[in-house]
């Protein structure tokens, strides 16, 4: 097992990043053959007063490391928990944290409750997850400023949330394709220095959504046209692979998962973009 | 344990029942609010039993293993798991692994196990992958691993008994229906009404979420030359009832699929 620490980066104020950075392999479905390079796991804490948001809780392979660091950055906060997905690099560790966070809160947006999929210790008896829809914001549990949004390319249920503060998109599944090319590059981009091609996004992006291949993408591309012409994010923080930190490089990574996803030329977008503030 | 023979227009059907000569089915349905309605959605396993190995398929979800545990142990009657298969790495199929590994302490992970790794790092020197083709000896019977048409995780794969006609096929073929109890238990044929296609909606916007966005036409006649190719009595699907009618309720499943596209 794993027993590397956690890498702790800080992503804005009140956001941190835990990260555990793993050899690419092939062995990994969603990563493209052949992959180099190291993958990042992120589960991601957002601190508000005397509450801590954890969004998602990885495989079970981090699950100690996990836990360690929970320990010491959450204290005596109140522990709410959001599940973005119902899959094992989601609630991977669900169960385990459940057992040592006793009082956490469940939250998610999917329909299926993610406490029935997990198992924990006999003698927690786990309060019962609170389901919210699709669109809501998690006020109620003390982050007022962050808003559940369904993705707009998913496989089950998935939701991105936006905290509007920090102006973070996470995005679970998606803009996951970034890896470090060594064991010590940071998790997180600035950057678009060697940053993947369309091409290369697409094959990755292919490896888990494998319809994708002959989907018609006109609904998806409005549902994705909807999200970021509402949203205008400073930093996309997935699940694996790393964060793409600052407005210029984000915009980049977005017209390259366009490109990528709906076969536009690149370039096009910024052509429209440039249109429709023309115009 | 009632079995599928012997329940012609049943009122009331409880599981686990067996559904034919040493295979067993299992479930753990969920309540899921749908609107206004409130609907059962199968989540379920399946125990295959030859005369020298047993192997079961999915694990249903870890809510009920306290249940399940007792299930399995009756069917078996003595015998122990000696296979486990998961159709594909999400809980509702792979749930129950890790009690599983613990009560039946020879038993092995048969599957396409990429990711496993990270998932039950622990259990890694009980994992064995199999590949489409392959095939699992279980005696007087094989089960042998077939390509996974209908999908949601490209890691997926399912299994074909050629001796007993019997397929099983993960998320392919899903339906509801109303919850009324004792109708969990009910094969295709046995529901007080028969399966339309609306009623296979829920499933596929939830777990086949990409047939908005898909014409599934090559899918679905993918799936009709693999009936054709390999005679099918029996459909096992992880997410609806046992369907004992399997080319009736293909050609539902097709317009299901077809339904989800047009609502896009």
């Amino acid at each position: 097992m794993s027993k590397k620490e956690s890498q702790v980066s800080r992503l804005a104020d009140d956001i941190l990043m835990l990260s555990h950075l793993e050899p690419a392999s092939d062995r990994v479905s969603w990563l493209a053959p052949g992959a180099r390079g190291f993958e990042p796991y992120n589960e991601y804490l957002i601190r508000h007063g005397d509450k801590t948001l954890l969004l998602d809780t990885g495989v079970a392979l981090h699950g100690e490391q996990l836990i360690a660091s929970l320990k010491e950055l959450v204290g005596s906060r109140e522990l709410i928990i959001f599940i973005t997905r119902i899959e094992l690099d989601c609630i991977g560790n669900l169960g385990r944290v459940l057992d040592h966070f006793r009082d956490a809160q469940v939250v998610t947006a999917n329909v299926v409750p993610p406490i029935g999929l997990v198992h924990v210790s006999a003698g927690t008896t786990p309060r019962t997850a609170i389901h919210i829809p699709m669109g809501s914001t998690l006020e109620r549990f003390g982050f007022g400023d962050i808003t559940i949004n369904e993705a707009p390319i998913r496989m089950l249920g998935t939701s991105w949330p936006w905290h509007a503060t920090s102006r973070t998109l996470f995005t679970t599944d998606f803009f996951c394709n970034d890896l470090c090319p060594t064991a010590d590059t940071p998790a997180v981009r600035h950057d678009a220095e060697g940053r993947d091609s369309p091409q290369d996004i697409r094959r990755r992006l292919l490896r888990k959504f494998d319809w994708l291949e002959n989907a018609d993408t006109t609904v998806l591309e409005e549902l994705w046209r909807a999200l970021f012409d509402r949203i205008d994010p400073l930093a996309l923080a997935p699940t694996q692979g790393r964060v793409q930190s600052g407005k210029d490089l984000v915009c980049q990574v977005i017209e390259d998962y366009e490109v990528a996803i709906f076969r536009r030329a690149e370039g096009e977008h910024a052509r429209q973009r440039v249109n429709t503030e023309a115009g | 344990m009632q079995s599928v023979e012997s329940a012609a227009r049943p009122t009331k059907v409880s599981l686990p029942r067996k559904v034919a000569s040493g295979t067993f089915w299992f479930s753990t349905c969920l309540e899921v609010q749908d609107g206004g309605r409130v609907l059962h959605s199968h989540n379920s396993c399946f125990l295959v039993v030859g005369s020298k190995a047993a192997v079961l398929i999915d694990t249903a979800m870890p809510f009920g293993w306290p249940r399940l545990r007792e299930e399995f142990a009756e069917a078996l009657g003595g015998r122990k798991i000696d296979y486990l298969f998961p159709t594909h790495p999400e809980s509702p199929h792979m749930g129950n692994l890790a009690p599983l590994l613990v009560q039946y302490p020879e038993a092995v992970i048969v599957g396409d196990l990429r990711n496993y790794h990270l998932y039950h790092p622990e259990a890694l020197h009980r994992c064995r992958d199999v590949a489409v083709g392959d095939v699992l000896d279980l005696g007087d019977r094989t089960l042998k691993f077939v390509p996974a048409i209908v999908h949601d995780l490209p890691n997926s794969l399912w299994a074909y008994d050629e001796k007993n006609r019997i397929l099983f096929v993960s998320d392919a073929y899903p339906y509801t229906h109303d919850h009324e109890d004792g109708q969990c238990g009910m094969t295709s044929e046995e529901l007080p009404a028969p399966i339309r296609p609306e009623d296979t909606a829920t499933v596929i916007s939830r777990a086949l979420a990409w047939a908005r966005h898909l014409d599934a036409g090559d899918i679905v006649e993918r799936l009709w030359r693999f009936l054709d190719e390999n005679p099918v009595d029996i459909v096992c699907p992880a997410h609806g009832g046992v369907i004992t009618n399997p080319r009736e309720i293909t050609a539902v499943f097709e317009r299901g699929l077809a339904n989800a596209r047009r609502r896009a």
